[in-house]
């Protein structure tokens, strides 16, 4: 992280609401934080991110939805769990970055990493399709996508050769009930914006 | 001959049907049998709760409910991530009236009424088969072999439920490992991330995560990694053939499965067939100990 001078830092317009949603939507209280920093200490991906855990607390206390929508943290972290198991005010933090994804995909936010949004975008495509997931496809796709074909076009065929890549994908029983899961999903989804 | 329900899941079916293969060979020499869920799921690890709680929950809860329509009171899921989703599913909608309500709205004709117990490799291996039963099965011993044990992510860190082992420093497999005769070290990393989510959207952060692995396994003069993951299992092996190509340090640890050592053990002939597959090839070191 690039330390900020006081000049460029953002003010920051304190708002109430946010904290509220996501505990009535998600169960967690976000209140609860008083900035130890013990998620930041052990989280493996701060490297990469904007803001650490911790900040990320504080600004949902501080209502700034924007730039928490807008930040790399809430595609970087991999929801290892760490943070979570740790908080000694027992806040399931991972939740409440999978809560902040959520909104920035619901609200149409512009992700930060566009890839990692496409990707959860392709997987959970390619289950609706049969409900399991043909990973040659899902690779496929991807990859072309994000222009990465060539780049680790290696990998799908080392797999194979492997004989670790299925080449027929397989179905549940039947398709038609399982999407119906995924359209209550979008219903319930749609009445939420 | 015991019954135990069985998660096969997207990995275990494809990329790393090794694995599949792994367990079945050995519960069938432990006097156990895997009996699948008919028409199981994807769980949508990690992406459906990545970017919708409902989805994350209603994916594995059909599951869930598949399982508790079979009779299957106990549920092994073998992959880590797939484990960590059934497992939150399955207690939140126990705790939770409202939200299983909810959840059951979703997959309804289907519902899950909250019978079915989940676990993981290392509790089915403690709690349903027994060190006594692994003990009786027991037909060579892995001679000393010094091997690290590699937890990840999601077997101890699953928030909001009790854990079967130490969070931060579990035991289980290591006490596994020297049941068979083999000699776990003790390691930092074993809780540590390897990435594997990621090992598609940003290899070069996977490929440090694992580095700093390899490293130190090496440094404690480890002769293979062990794994519970088929995610965390692909990516520790598959990286060490990255890294391979570049480095001078010799990335060699082949990276097991518990079952592919504890099945080793009880006799199982997995040969050829199932170490062809591996990308580090474990036929040399098994070879010196005796059990290939």
């Amino acid at each position: 992280m690039k330390e900020q001078t006081a000049q460029e830092r953002p003010v920051l317009e304190p708002r109430r609401g946010l904290a509220e949603q996501i505990k009535a939507e998600h169960g967690e209280d976000v209140y609860r934080c008083y900035q130890c920093q013990k998620c930041s200490a052990g989280c493996p991906m701060t490297f990469a991110m904007d803001y650490p855990p911790s900040q990320i607390m504080r600004m949902i206390q501080l209502g700034q939805e924007d730039v928490l929508l807008a930040s790399k943290t809430i595609w970087v972290c991999l929801t290892c769990n760490t943070c979570s198991i740790r908080c000694p005010n027992d806040i399931d933090i991972a939740l409440v970055i999978d809560s902040l994804r959520e909104r920035a995909l619901r609200k149409g936010s512009p992700p930060a990493k566009e890839n990692v949004a496409l990707f959860h975008k392709y997987f959970l495509d390619n289950v609706k399709k049969r409900g399991r997931t043909f990973e040659g496809e899902l690779l496929a796709r991807y990859q072309i996508k994000t222009g990465q074909a060539l780049q680790n076009a290696g990998l799908g065929l080392r797999m194979f050769l492997k004989g670790r890549m299925a080449l027929l994908p397989e179905s549940v029983a039947n398709k038609k009930a399982f999407r119906e899961i995924y359209r209550r999903v979008e219903q319930r989804e749609g009445e939420k914006k | 001959m015991k019954r135990v329900g069985y998660y096969k899941s997207c990995s275990l079916n494809a990329s790393s049907n090794d694995y599949a293969r792994s367990l079945e060979t050995c519960f069938a020499k432990l006097g156990t049998r895997l009996v699948p869920i008919d028409d199981w799921n994807c769980c949508g690890a990690s992406s459906a709760h990545s970017t919708n709680e409902l989805l994350g929950l209603a994916l594995p809860a059909r599951n869930l409910a598949l399982a508790e329509q079979q009779g299957l009171t106990t549920l092994l899921v073998p992959c880590s991530a797939c484990y960590s989703r059934m497992l939150t599913a399955a207690e939140k909608i126990r705790k939770n009236d409202d939200l299983a309500a909810h959840v059951n709205e979703v997959i309804a004709p289907l519902r899950y009424l909250g019978t079915v117990q989940v676990k993981n490799i290392l509790e089915i291996l403690w709690t349903e088969v027994g060190a006594d039963e692994i003990l009786r099965a027991r037909k060579h011993d892995l001679g000393g072999m010094k091997v690290v044990c590699y937890y990840g992510c999601y077997l101890t860190r699953t928030p909001g439920v009790a854990c079967f082992d130490n969070r931060e420093n579990p035991q289980s497999m290591e006490r596994l490992v020297r049941l068979i005769g083999g000699e776990p070290l003790d390691w930092p990393f074993k809780t540590d991330c390897c990435g594997a989510g990621f090992s598609l959207i940003e290899p070069s952060v996977t490929l440090d995560l694992c580095e700093k692995m390899y490293n130190m396994a090496h440094q404690l003069g480890a002769e293979a990694i062990v794994a519970t993951c088929p995610l965390c299992q692909t990516n520790l092996d598959l990286n060490q053939d990255k890294l391979r190509s570049r480095k001078a340090v010799p990335y060699d640890l082949p990276v097991f499965y518990i079952s592919d050592l504890i099945g080793l053990a009880a006799g199982a002939e997995l040969g050829n067939k199932q170490w062809r597959k591996r990308f580090t090839d474990p036929r040399d070191l098994l070879n010196r100990y005796a059990l290939a």
